[in-house]
């Protein structure tokens, strides 16, 4: 077995301690040892690597992930890619992702049924390079809602399987347990860019809502939902949805609800593509003034209002900005740590720890990933610098000297970059 | 623009001129300069061969990226579409390592594998060699590649159509979605028990349909023929590139000029796969005069 010391590294374990000056050893794919400066640790045989003073953490975790999504500016073009092209650019997005340090990701919905999954077990398999991925089902949504972009004479397709009623949910969350998915995504809610339903407008029923949970819990899935409406929000925890994506429109019930729920239940409120459909979409016709007359501005601010609230009231608050779409791609999924700070008051420490120690937990892995402890999965990144003096070098792959997935380099430290650093 | 200058090598320049020690010159994708005595390397990358060979890629006039190397063909059919793309990935990358750089497709395992893949090669998405995407094997019910049960659905890389207007349509659908090739099955093969390499069993009409298609598009045709009457139903009709032609009776069939207007100055390839000699010790070589003959393994086919 394979076995690695980084030495001379400043380790941000993201326990919640202070970085602090050490070594850690790799066993396998897991962290055999941390040993601070000064005490000792076995190294017999291990490669090792001279950090030279950089960061050394866990890899970042995306809790919002859309490695399927191709960067278009509208949803309607996802559908016209055919499978198998499609597969090949997922494939394309799961190393692009795993480049700017996100070595696990919690998918948010997948482009089209299989991807997902096909995706996850090609990365399990080691066939392509990629993060560790939990596949989601595209979203289910009702007709009329967020997702449903046919045309009343012409089929069209995005990101989302049309159902109506209960009984449909049902068989197509069966069908996507069946094919392999760990979530099962649903759109209980509109957003703003849907003309026909609305962030504030809860399009499923509870019947519907009910029926996917009951499916999820029977076969050990997890549901993930789109709820932007306060109503949502309630309807979900209801049925037991453990990942509540958005949350932006909370009111004080719901709010309270989700404090209750605190222990079992994740909110990421995707800041990203938010931000940048309001600030940076222009290129593409969306300027400022049209994403206001959206009503973009007034759900960012609520949203960044009410995530403040959630965060005073305990509630685990992720990053992860539904990046895959042109004005806001696959691989600056960075930048949310940063909306963290700027945005919802975070302190650097609070904006990593969400998306390292709260991602190992999102992934399921709350005792195995996330944090540099002995016994955790080696997913690490060698940072060249002190990302809580400035979160925003997260973005930049060339600061990330090395990464490493689950014990192996997916970007060996060069010499090259250690003489690099020397000479700097 | 990149420069690349291989030295102190034997050149096997495949022209047919025996091997030469020189250098070779590469600018950007081309081969600027072949040559015996030493070239300005300036600003060139110099790869010192050390006395080794330099020689063209290997070309496969028989490919089939899209096959699995399973043992039977109906298992092709049970692999959905999004696995069996990512491991047609992993054979072109296969394929290029062994020193194969172009691959004549001779048949694609389901319809968009081989358009797809040879989109992503040459964009740069996927590692592998030049391709040349073909149709899956069109073919007749009962025909090589009709693996259906009566009462079950299966598949394997075959489109299995009957009838002229059928053959049309699909050869149509796949000039649509982008193939260079458009594959048939004249004949039979061994393993088909319906239909053995000695039956011709697509007819005229539909052999036809299909080479109309492909030279209305400025496509080309491949075609699976083992007989002698499959050979000849080929020829008739213009297509330039027959696999197996291992059953031939008279090898100047070849050298005879195909009816169709327009095509006659198109060479034509017969392709011996090896299965088909080693499956066929009885099968005395015949010359091949005045077609040329290309090399193909059918590696990774299966006789299901």
């Amino acid at each position: 077995m394979s076995r690695t010391l980084f030495r001379n590294v400043n380790i941000l374990d993201c326990t919640g301690a202070p970085p602090y000056a050490g070594s850690v050893l790799i066993d396998g794919n897991r962290i055999k040892a941390v040993a601070p400066q000064g005490s000792s640790i076995a190294t017999d045989g291990a490669a090792v690597v001279d950090g030279m003073g950089a960061t050394l953490m866990p890899g970042l975790i995306e809790s919002h992930s859309h490695l399927t999504f191709l960067d278009t500016p509208d949803l309607e073009s996802l559908g016209f890619v055919p499978p198998e092209e499609h597969i090949l650019r997922s494939v394309k997005n799961a190393r692009k992702i795993l480049d700017q340090g996100f070595t696990a990701c919690n998918s948010a919905a997948a482009a089209k049924a299989r991807l997902d999954i096909v995706l996850r077990n090609a990365i399990d398999a080691g066939d392509f390079p990629g993060p560790r991925t939990r596949a989601a089902s595209p979203e289910l949504a009702p007709t009329a809602g967020l997702g449903d972009v046919r045309l009343r004479h012409m089929h069209r397709e995005t990101f989302a399987i049309i159902c109506d009623g209960a009984d449909e949910f049902r068989k197509t969350a069966r069908e996507m347990v069946r094919e392999g998915v760990d979530t099962l995504k649903i759109n209980p809610s509109g957003d703003e860019f849907v003309p026909h339903a609305r962030a504030h407008q809860t399009v499923m029923t509870e019947a519907e809502i009910a029926a996917v949970c009951e499916v999820a819990h029977m076969h050990d899935k997890r549901v993930a939902a789109h709820c932007r409406s306060a109503q949502s929000v309630k309807l979900a925890l209801k049925h037991g949805v453990k990942v509540i994506y958005h949350a932006t429109l909370v009111d004080d019930e719901a709010c309270a609800q989700l404090e209750a729920a605190k222990d079992w239940c994740f909110v990421a409120p995707t800041l990203g593509i938010n931000y940048t459909t309001l600030n940076e979409a222009g290129k593409w016709g969306l300027t400022t003034e049209i994403a206001e007359s959206m009503g973009v501005r007034r759900e960012l601010e609520t949203g960044i209002r009410n995530m403040k609230e959630l965060k005073r009231r305990g509630v685990r608050i992720l990053p992860g900005g539904d990046y895959g779409f042109a004005w806001n791609p696959i691989g600056t999924n960075a930048r949310d740590i940063e909306h963290f700070v700027n945005l919802l008051g975070f302190s650097p420490m609070e904006a990593i720890l969400s998306a390292t120690k709260l991602g190992g937990e999102i992934m399921m892995l709350e005792n195995e990933l996330g944090q540099v402890k002995p016994g955790f999965l080696a997913d690490l990144i060698l940072v060249d610098g002190n990302p809580l003096a400035n979160v925003a070098i997260l973005q930049d792959a060339n600061k990330l000297l090395a990464i490493m997935k689950d014990g192996v380099f997916h970007k060996a430290p060069t010499a090259k970059q250690e003489a690099q650093r020397q000479s700097a | 623009m990149q420069r690349i200058l291989y030295t102190n090598i034997a050149i096997l320049d495949g022209t047919g001129t025996p091997p030469y020690p020189g250098s070779v010159l590469v600018e950007g994708e081309r081969i600027a300069r072949v040559s015996g005595d030493i070239v300005d390397p300036a600003g060139a990358q110099i790869v010192d061969g050390e006395g080794g060979t330099l020689m063209p890629g290997l070309v496969e006039a028989h490919a089939h990226l899209t096959f699995l190397d399973m043992a039977r063909s109906i298992d092709l059919g049970f692999v959905p579409p999004e696995e069996h793309m990512l491991r047609t990935a992993t054979n072109a990358r296969r394929l290029l390592d062994a020193g194969f750089t172009s691959c004549a497709s001779a048949a694609s395992s389901k319809p968009r594998l081989d358009v797809a893949l040879r989109n992503a090669i040459d964009s740069g998405d996927v590692i592998g060699p030049r391709t040349l995407a073909a149709s899956p094997e069109m073919t007749v019910t009962a025909g090589l590649g009709d693996v259906r049960l009566s009462h079950l659905y299966r598949q394997n890389f075959a489109e299995v159509l009957d009838g002229e207007s059928e053959f049309r349509r699909f050869a149509r659908e796949m000039v649509r979605e982008g193939v260079d090739t458009l594959k048939i099955n004249i004949s039979g093969d061994a393993g088909t028990v319906a239909s053995p390499s000695r039956a011709t069993v697509m007819t005229e009409a539909e052999v036809e349909a299909v080479c109309d298609v492909a030279h209305a598009h400025g496509k080309r045709v491949a075609a699976h023929c083992r007989n002698d009457a499959s050979i000849r139903m080929a020829l008739r009709h213009g297509v330039t590139i027959l696999f197996h032609a291992n059953l031939i009776d008279d090898a100047r069939a070849l050298r005879s000029r195909p009816r169709r207007q327009g095509s006659s100055s198109r060479r034509r390839w017969a392709i011996p796969t090896r299965r088909s000699t080693r499956l066929r010790p009885g099968a005395s070589p015949r010359p091949w005069a005045g077609s040329a003959v290309s090399t193909g393994s059918s590696s990774a086919a299966s006789t299901t």
